[in-house]
């Protein structure tokens, strides 16, 4: 009831952090955050605080079973119980963080070359420290880096961005506030080059003339984001140089 | 002290301290079926604890009304279970019994202060009476602190527990002199804390000559009656 | 939490403890350097991250109103829960509740001794709640003692908002929480521990045990010290027996130890502070370069 009376787009055109409806929170993306896991990453955008970690490929763990030509990819998304405004209590089993993560792999099953890895197995682990919206769009980007700095071959970087739609005007990265406001809420990853969406995905419900804005939307956010998660990459890759090259043993 | 208590059971064992009243119960060595036992191969048997308390046992009963309660009981009958095990474990040689598990179950009849040191005797007796056999006997004694005054009371009530500053639970193999069991809560200095283990030890020496002429006269006991027949 | 080693490797720890020089350089009693970052989690009442060699610990901080324990009617209370995160080094293997419930009461009994009168808001009825949450990020050896730094170092930076009491004639009581950010009272955690465990390997004990002496030693001891230097919980959690002449000789480096560790922590909490109040905008938390911060 109070969100209908909240104003989510001012009459300036200014978004209740103060963004524009097409603009990005701010991204602040780490490769190599732990030195003994494969790969891991950390991304902050705006409030939302995600960490990726990736070990693999290794063998196929007990419970899965090995697949002859192809990796398997396994995703696991947890939630910390101190990520969300009131404390939550931990759940073993959730079934939206199952649901997610189901979300994720699926995702990079597009984008991950598997047929490299036979009868191995990736794990990609993603852990929400601080819980502000868009955190299925951010697990994507955080993924993408800790593969990329696991090693692991991928067609492309799989950029995500979140969309959504208040008042007919189609919000680009979504805070928990408009997210909670019962609008429709869009998630799309694509291959950042060929631009091939490998999710999208759509909660609640959108007039199908305006799905058309609110995708484009999304796309042009993917393309933003995708150039943010290319310098910090970059930028690990100078650090892993530049240790090299001085002789101090970097951590790879 | 006496053993032989339950009668389907491998070997039983009951223990009473005045108003502290604990029963134990050991089934094994047999097949390891709890979740995961049958799929691995162990060289070792596991030894498995299990702790239920009489609802009657213990005045702070009253306390634990109320579900969370009852879960931060559930928890500390856990704890209390996996205290035990790890008391006995080094002693009783689970290389002897491959693939098998030996389960104890520890009931609390009456808890009148240091229900942990004699769950431990009592299992340590249920032990010997199943015939599994064990470096030495482990035997258990409790102490509670008091810091104003420097005192180390043995063996204390319930009474004395609550308000005491801190409790001590220390287990001790006798006849090789070491500690398999450590467990203090409640603040003390060192020096009292060394006291308190000092004292639990000397108590571990007599309960280990008791529990011998225990399991002896009930041996005996258990003869005669076969030879009665 | 342990590794499988050749029988050599552990001949090899063990020879280097007997001869008080373990294989990183170190003398039996001393204790690897951590870092320590407070406040990097922003929507919690206090946070803290503690890293000692690989293991990583995240400790998240948060106040509730909610109903006091019966038994303490004018007193707050700790909840206390900990979770091997995902992220940790082949998560599968330690995600067993045992361990999780094993750390998280272990550090609910060092904070028994703690006095939370200044929690209580209406005896009986209403009072703060401490939700304390860990995430192990990576366990690498020794968690017990880098926990237990973090929820110290989470404590103290833990702010909990002014509540005004108001009587509403009717009998009935009000509450007002204060949402002004320097409205704020803060924990007293000078009784609150640290834990220091001890690993006996051979025929000695050594503090601040890598993952490799881990898995060699043959029992474990966690003493928890507060700054008095006094005991706040002794307890042996691995089935190894241990003489207790050897016991004495580690209670007393415990004692040692920790009063050493809490100086240490009050110091680098000290140090981050001005470090911010000169630089506030600097980088911390995940976005620190990680050769910078090791």
């Amino acid at each position: 009831m109070l969100s209908r009376k909240l104003e989510f787009v001012s009459p300036e055109g200014l978004r209740i952090d103060g963004r524009r409806p097409n603009e990005l929170r701010r991204i602040q993306a780490r490769v190599g955050v732990f030195m003994q896991a494969d790969g891991s990453a950390y991304i902050e955008q705006g409030n939302t605080k995600i960490l990726a970690t990736v070990y693999g490929p290794h063998e196929v763990s007990r419970k899965n079973k090995p697949l002859h030509d192809r990796a398997i990819i396994n995703c696991e998304y947890r939630v910390a119980s101190f990520a969300t405004a009131e404390r939550k209590k931990p759940v073993r089993t959730d079934k939206r963080a199952l649901d997610l993560a189901a979300a994720v792999r699926g995702a990079f099953e597009g984008a991950v070359m598997t047929q490299l890895y036979p009868r191995s197995q990736i794990d990609i682990f993603l852990q929400v420290l601080q819980s502000d919206g868009g955190n299925r769009a951010v697990c994507i980007n955080a993924a993408t880096l800790a593969l990329m700095d696991a090693g692991i071959a991928m067609k492309d970087f799989v950029c995500a961005c979140s969309v959504g739609c208040i008042d007919d005007t189609p919000l680009l990265d979504i805070n928990y506030i408009e997210d909670s406001a019962g609008g429709p809420d869009l998630t799309v990853a694509v291959l950042a080059r060929s631009r091939k969406t490998v999710l999208v995905e759509m909660d609640s419900r959108l007039h199908i003339d305006r799905f058309d804005d609110v995708l484009r939307l999304a796309i042009d956010g993917c393309q933003a984001i995708h150039s943010i998660l290319d310098s910090a990459m970059v930028e690990r890759t100078k650090a892993l140089l530049a240790g090299a090259a001085s002789g101090a043993d970097a951590d790879l | 002290m006496s053993t032989g208590t339950v009668s389907h059971a491998n070997g039983s064992a009951y223990l009473e301290l005045a108003g502290t009243r604990v029963m134990a119960a050991v089934y094994g060595p047999r097949e390891n079926t709890r979740a995961g036992g049958l799929q691995q191969f162990n060289e070792q048997a596991v030894l498995q604890c299990d702790v239920a308390r009489a609802p009657f046992a213990s005045p702070r009963d009253d306390a634990r009304i109320g579900t969370d309660a009852n879960t931060s009981a559930a928890a500390a009958d856990r704890q209390f279970a996996t205290s035990v095990a790890t008391a006995l474990q080094s002693s009783v040689r689970l290389e002897k019994y491959a693939k098998s598990s030996i389960d104890l179950f520890v009931t609390i009849i009456g808890d009148d202060g240091g229900a942990l040191a004699a769950s431990i005797n009592c299992c340590t007796l249920a032990l010997a009476d199943a015939g599994i056999e064990m470096n030495d006997m482990v035997t258990a004694a409790s102490v509670a602190l008091a810091a104003n005054t420097n005192i180390v009371l043995w063996d204390p009530t319930h009474l004395e527990e609550s308000r005491a500053s801190a409790i001590a639970t220390q287990a001790l193999r006798v006849s090789d002199n070491l500690v398999t069991l450590l467990d203090q809560s409640g603040e003390s200095s060192l020096k009292l804390s060394v006291k308190a283990l000092e004292a639990c030890s000397s108590m571990s020496v007599q309960l280990h000559g008791l529990m011998q002429q225990t399991l002896v006269s009930s041996l005996l006991e258990r003869r005669k009656q076969q030879l009665l027949p | 939490m342990t590794l499988a080693l050749s029988r050599f490797e552990q001949e090899d720890i063990a020879a280097g403890v007997a001869a008080n020089l373990r294989s990183d350089g170190r003398l039996r009693t001393d204790y690897r350097p951590f870092t320590v970052e407070s406040g990097i989690v922003s929507n919690t009442s206090g946070s803290a991250r503690v890293r000692l060699g690989l293991t990583d610990v995240l400790v998240g901080v948060k106040a509730e109103i909610g109903e006091p324990d019966q038994a303490k009617p004018t007193q707050g209370r700790f909840e206390v829960t900990v979770d091997f995160s995902s992220t940790s080094a082949s998560a599968a293997a330690f995600d067993d509740d045992n361990t999780e419930t094993e750390l998280a009461s272990a550090i609910a009994r060092t904070l028994k001794g703690v006095d939370l009168s200044a929690l209580c808001i209406v005896p009986g009825e209403q009072c703060w709640v401490i939700y304390i949450d860990a995430l192990i990020l990576v366990a690498a050896g020794n968690a017990y003692d880098v926990l237990s730094l973090a929820v110290r170092a989470a404590l103290a930076n833990t702010r909990i908002p002014k509540v005004e009491v108001s009587d509403d004639g009717h009998g009935r009581v009000e509450l007002e929480v204060s949402d002004d950010p320097h409205h704020v009272t803060e924990l007293d955690i000078r009784a609150v521990p640290v834990i220091v465990t001890l690993s006996k390997i051979g025929a000695f004990h050594i503090v601040d045990a890598t993952i490799e002496e881990e898995s060699c030693a043959k029992s474990r001891v966690h003493v928890a010290v507060d700054s008095k230097g006094a005991f706040c919980m002794v307890t042996k959690a691995s089935a190894g027996g241990i003489e207790p002449q050897l016991l004495f000789d580690a209670l007393e480096s415990a004692k040692q130890v920790g009063q050493h560790l809490l100086s240490q922590l009050e110091a680098t909490l000290k140090q981050e502070e001005r470090a911010l109040a000169m630089f506030p905008n600097s980088q911390r938390g995940f976005l620190t370069d990680l050769q910078s911060a090791t």
